[in-house]
């Protein structure tokens, strides 16, 4: 652990950079308003909740049971009903693939996906953290996380994380919580879709973002290669790649392209993202798919 | 060998065939590239550039190993053994890589056709006889040769040439220097007996060689000569020092049809005599070097005088010197080192008061060697004698002088008696009418009847001498100008001087020494004409040897001790220096190029380009990554870059800089005052010289910068124009670099203020300590003689019409220097007195007075507004003088001038 506190540090540091130009991320919680009630927190808008929000003058069809009788006795001719603030707070799962095709960077400047995908994570969880949302890892036997530990928390956790295999653990966390899944997702369709559906039955939306090397998107290579597998041992040599490139784009845009159904088809969002662009892409897309809009058009 | 080129092709289709190695590439996303079908497997082809290169790399080994030869030679019929007769002689070395040319054509020839070499040199040289050679070694010894700083000599070569066996028929070529010797033709006519003879001639070369030529005496003359008289020749006569600095540069011209032409070298004496060698500048002969040695320079006299050059130069005694003396010698002014370092071999002190104890021990010492010091007395000398003895003087001096003929005196002038038996001055005729009005006495006693080398007729000393280790000390009673006797205008004094000048140990005359003294050689001319160390061989040469012309064991250069070498030169005034003719053998020019060997280039840059090739694989096989490959170029050119200005170094100016106070001082006029090292007296005369320099601000045209500090030992005095000097009591005499900038100081129109402000406690005769501290300084200077202040003098004029230079006090008279019309327009150089007048003007930052005023004893009828005011005034005044000299003192005689235009 101790040989990992730089780079931990390192990852928080980039994790906080990317997190500073976003406000705190509160998580849409349509759903979650009948599901969750403990650790309450104020949603800042009107809704179920036992602290006072606002008055506001009766409008038709609003009980009477709601008037305030007292701040109307005030004001002539008009009745104020009482609205208190909406309390709940929302969960959500973070996964990032712990398999080694991540550690991978085809450029010297570029970081290596894990690392990409290890700030957004965190950047994340800051951001939910400052919502006081709870923060989980998917797979992880222990509660979420909420306040203001939890980043590092979920940092430590990242870092110690020794989990096998590229595909999502079976989990099934509580209804209506929300599940961020990192990684390249270069592995087969059928079983990403599974756990995929798998999580959506048991009631949890949420998003894909995959994490992928410009270099893996673009195929800039030429000549003689011989190609190695960061998972396994394979090898495979090619001797005129540069004829491969329009090829192996199509292949990827269709790979991309079923990931992307298949969150579709389970109400999930899909961001795609490249190493080379700004951690705040993804977080911005991630901060659109997840926020609650209402809030901010309101 | 370049059959081998065959195998190129078959070169080119392997090439072809090998792919180059596969680049490794981690890759993740292997999912998508698993479902790639149809791999092409077909080999990635070999750029065509490394194609290219590789074909290339291995044409040039195959050429290379062929051994191919530029220039090569051609291949002639003639078979027999080849003989060089080699002019190894200082005219063939101006175009000395010709002749190495033709010699290893021959040597190629040779080896090729596996014939032997003889190779003969015509310089003097210790061979005895002529070894046969295979080309190879012939080929070394041809680049070995140099030419020697010899002419040929024809009638040795000849001897040896009949020492080689006459049944062969030798294919000889003569590599003539194209100069004519003696015994040319026999010589020509013995080669041809030998075998086939073809002459080698540069026709192109002028081949300039200098001699000296006879002169008037008043410059040296040099005389360059060319051998061909055709077409316009243009040079540079480059005459250096010993130490290599060059004191001329002479362009010379000889238009077409001429062969010789006349250079002299003007220059003033000094640099005359420190010539060393004069020669053509790139003329890589030792006959375009003539080397300059003692003998041919003249005697230097050094005059110092200290009364500085009167106006009228019939008063000064430098002229009645240089007129006497001009015909035998040169004489030379400057400071007393630099005469010295001229080797001068002898030096007249004309009315030499004192001397300092630096100038007194170099004195000596050159004495010692053999100089001749000769002295003129005069009214400093007789001033000098009156307190203390002065040094360097061949009898001891009674104060003042002896006058004979004025108003009060019993005596008529007197005349010179016969000179003494054992005098230099014996033989002369005493017999003239110069007659003796004034003259300094010597102390009586034996040891000056001894020293007595003339003697008036009442017996009493005219000139003194002694002799001192080499060299001779003597006195004239009298000055060097016709002020005090007529032995300056009578022939008399001609003789007399030179005389004593011929006493000299030092100089030119002393260079012709005895015949047994031989010579160690010190530094010798090679062939070109350049310098080089003694080695072993190098024997010395006894006089007699310096005087014949250069031959074997005896290389022109410059022999004898460092201090006088004498030199000993290749071409003398009577030197042939005549073109070379020849009848009867057919005559070649050089050829143009030696032959050369082109493989050891050639695999040099099949070396260069296996490295390119590796290079090329690296990167080809992605081992090589190119950003790191070009940030090492970076560092190497920036490497490259940093050594650069290491060069810069060299092209500094050599210039002393000028320190900042002096560049300073330069460019905005400011008063000074001398450091006493008492923190007190310092702040008050900064604060005196300020409060002073505001004054002049607002009451003169001149506008001075802040006042400045300064310390004679170190800086600059010569950028002030007035320095005050307050004496603090105890202060030590300065040092001899003080007193020598103080000197100049003065001697260039500067003014000082002496003050030793103890006016107040000065009564009477009472010395007071600042008194005995600014008797230790002024005696160490020479100072004029001192007059008071009075009414009438510049001092009172200059700016305010003053009574008196009044300071804080104002008891005791002021001093300066008695106008004798000499020196500086009769302006003085110094004001002493003890009034305190920084006190009286130093004010502090807020213009309040620092300093009571004190009493003055003297009146201050003119001056109106107080005592401070006066002292201002006197202030002023004094700077104007310092500024203006005595431009008002001539408004004296306006009175006079306006009465006179008025009649």
């Amino acid at each position: 652990m101790n040989s990992d506190k730089p780079a931990a540090n390192h990852l928080r540091r980039d994790a906080e950079a990317a997190a500073a130009t976003f406000p705190a991320l509160l998580v849409e919680a349509e759903r979650i308003a009948q599901t969750v009630a403990a650790g309450l927190h104020g949603r800042r808008r009107a809704g179920p909740g036992e602290t006072f929000w606002q008055h506001r003058p009766y409008s038709f069809g609003d009980p009477v049971s709601a008037i305030d009788w007292r701040q109307s006795a005030r004001v002539a001719s008009r009745l104020y009903v009482r609205e208190n603030e909406w309390e709940a707070a929302a969960a959500v799962y973070l996964w990032r693939d712990p398999s080694a095709s991540l550690d991978f960077t085809s450029l010297r400047n570029v970081p290596k996906k894990r690392q990409r995908a290890d700030v957004l994570a965190v950047a994340l969880s800051i951001l939910l953290s400052q919502a006081g949302e709870r923060i989980g890892l998917l797979g992880e036997e222990r509660r979420p996380f909420h306040g203001r530990g939890a980043p590092s928390r979920i940092l430590e956790a990242l870092m110690t994380a020794n989990q096998e295999g590229s595909a999502p653990p079976p989990a099934h966390p509580r209804p209506g919580a929300r599940v961020v899944m990192f990684s390249d997702f270069y592995s087969d369709i059928d079983a990403i879709e599974a756990s995929v559906r798998a999580l959506s039955t048991s009631g949890a939306s949420g998003a894909l973002v995959q994490i992928c090397d410009p270099a893996e998107e673009e195929f800039p290579y030429r000549g003689r290669v011989e190609f190695r597998d960061l998972e396994s041992r394979d090898r495979l040599t090619f001797g005129d790649t540069g004829a491969l490139a329009a090829s192996y784009k199509a292949k990827f845009a269709a790979h991309r392209n079923a990931l992307e159904t298949l969150s579709q088809a389970a109400g999930w969002t899909f961001i795609a993202h490249r190493t080379d662009r700004p951690a705040q892409h993804a977080l911005l897309a991630l901060f659109t798919a997840l926020g609650d809009m209402r809030r901010w058009s309101a | 060998m370049l059959a081998a080129l065959i195998v190129l092709p078959a070169i080119w289709w392997l090439l072809r065939a090998t792919p180059p190695a596969p680049s490794e590439q981690p890759f993740p996303a292997f999912v998508i590239l698993r479902k790639l079908t149809n791999p092409r497997e077909t080999p990635d082809r070999t750029p065509w550039w490394l194609l290219l290169l590789r074909m290339a790399l291995v044409a040039l080994i195959i050429t290379a190993l062929a051994g191919p030869i530029l220039n090569a030679p051609p291949k002639t019929p003639a078979t027999g053994p080849i003989l060089l007769v080699v002019d190894d002689t200082y005219s063939a070395a101006h175009h000395w890589p010709s002749r190495k040319n033709a010699m290893l054509t021959a040597a190629a020839e040779a080896e090729q056709s596996d014939r032997a070499v003889y190779i003969m040199t015509t310089a003097p040289a210790d061979t005895d006889a002529i070894q046969p050679q295979t080309g190879k070694s012939a080929r070394e010894v041809a680049e070995k040769l140099r030419p020697q700083p010899f002419a040929a000599d024809r009638n040795t070569a000849m001897e040896m040439l009949s020492g080689l066996r006459g049944d062969q028929s030798f294919d000889i070529r003569w590599l003539a220097d194209g100069v004519a010797g003696d015994d040319d033709q026999a010589f020509a006519d013995a080669l041809a007996a030998t075998g086939d003879v073809s002459l080698f001639i540069d026709a192109r070369s002028p081949k300039p060689v200098l001699r000296p030529a006879a002169t008037d005496g008043t410059e040296p003359v040099f005389r360059v000569e060319r051998l061909s008289a055709t077409g316009d020749w243009e040079g540079t006569l480059l005459a250096t020092a010993q130490d290599g600095r060059e004191l001329a540069r002479i362009g010379v011209f000889i238009g077409d049809g001429e062969t010789a032409i006349e250079v002299g070298i003007e220059l003033p004496l000094a640099l005359r005599n420190e010539i060393s060698s004069v020669r053509i500048e790139n003329a890589a002969s030792a006959g375009a070097v003539q080397l300059i040695d003692a003998r041919d320079r003249r005697a230097l006299i050094g005059v110092i005088a200290d009364a500085a050059p009167a106006g009228d130069r019939l008063l000064s005694g430098a002229h009645y010197l240089s007129e006497a003396l001009g015909p035998y010698a040169e004489l030379i002014e400057g400071s007393l080192s630099e005469i010295i370092d001229a080797s001068a071999s002898v030096i007249i002190l004309d009315d030499v008061g004192a001397l300092r104890g630096g100038d007194v021990e170099k004195l000596t010492a050159w004495i010692e060697k053999g100089g001749v010091l000769i002295r003129f007395a005069g009214p400093i000398l007789a001033e000098a004698a009156q307190d203390r003895d002065p040094p360097l003087l061949p009898v001891a001096l009674r104060g003042g002088g002896r006058a004979f003929g004025g108003a009060l005196t019993w005596d008529t002038p007197q005349r010179i008696d016969d000179f003494p038996a054992d005098s230099p001055f014996a033989g002369l005729d005493a017999q003239t009418d110069a007659k003796i009005r004034r003259q300094v006495l010597a102390e009586p006693g034996g040891e000056t009847t001894l020293r007595t080398w003339a003697r008036l007729k009442d017996g009493t000393p005219l000139v003194t001498g002694v002799r001192q280790g080499d060299g001779v000390i003597a006195l004239f009673h009298v000055t060097a100008t016709p002020q005090w006797s007529d032995l300056p205008i009578s022939g008399l004094f001609v003789e007399m001087l030179r005389r004593l000048v011929f006493l000299s140990a030092l100089g030119p005359e002393s260079a012709e020494a005895e015949a047994t003294r031989t010579f160690q050689p010190l530094r010798l001319l090679d062939g070109y004409g350049r310098f080089r160390r003694p080695t072993d061989n190098d024997t010395a040469l006894s006089a007699e040897d310096m005087a014949r012309p250069v031959g074997l064991r005896r290389p022109p250069g410059f022999y004898g001790s460092p201090d006088a070498p004498l030199a000993l030169n290749v071409v003398g005034e009577d030197t042939v220096y005549a073109p070379l003719s020849i009848k009867g053998l057919s005559t070649n020019p050089y050829e143009a190029a030696p032959p050369r060997r082109l493989a050891p280039p050639l695999f040099a840059a099949a070396l260069g380009l296996l490295l390119l090739d590796a290079f090329a694989a690296l990167f080809l096989a992605g081992k090589l990554r190119l950003p790191r490959f070009a940030s090492v170029g970076a560092a190497l050119f920036a490497c490259t870059l940093a050594a650069a200005p290491l060069n810069d170094a060299a092209a500094q100016p050599l210039d002393r800089t000028i320190e900042k106070p002096t560049s300073d001082a330069a460019l905005l006029t400011r008063l000074a005052y001398v450091e006493t090292g008492d923190p007190a007296l310092d702040r008050l005369s900064a604060q005196a010289l300020a409060a002073l320099s505001r004054e002049l601000y607002r009451r003169t045209a001149l506008e001075p910068g802040a006042p400045a500090a300064v310390d004679p030992d170190t800086d600059d005095l010569s950028v002030y124009p007035f320095l005050y000097w307050p004496i603090a009591p105890g202060a030590a005499a300065p040092s001899e670099a003080a007193l020598t900038n103080i000197e100049n100081f003065m001697r260039f129109g500067g003014l000082i203020l002496f003050d030793t402000r103890d006016d107040e406690r000065a009564v009477g005769s009472q010395r007071t300590q600042e008194g005995e501290a600014l008797q230790r300084v002024l005696s160490q200077l020479n100072i004029p003689p001192l007059t008071p202040v009075d009414r009438s003098h510049v001092l009172s004029r200059s700016f305010y019409l003053l009574s008196d230079l009044h300071g804080r006090v104002g008891h005791r008279p002021v001093w300066v220097a008695t106008d004798t019309g000499g020196a500086n327009d009769g302006v003085t150089s110094v004001i002493i007195g003890g009034r305190d007048w920084a006190g009286a003007w130093a004010t502090d930052d807020f213009g309040r007075e620092t300093r009571q005023m004190g009493q003055w004893s003297r009146p201050a009828a003119i001056c109106s507004g107080g005592k401070r005011e006066c002292a201002y005034r006197a202030g002023v005044n004094m700077v104007m003088v310092a500024f203006t000299g005595n431009y008002k003192s001539d408004q004296v005689h306006t009175p006079v001038l306006l009465e006179r235009l008025g009649k």
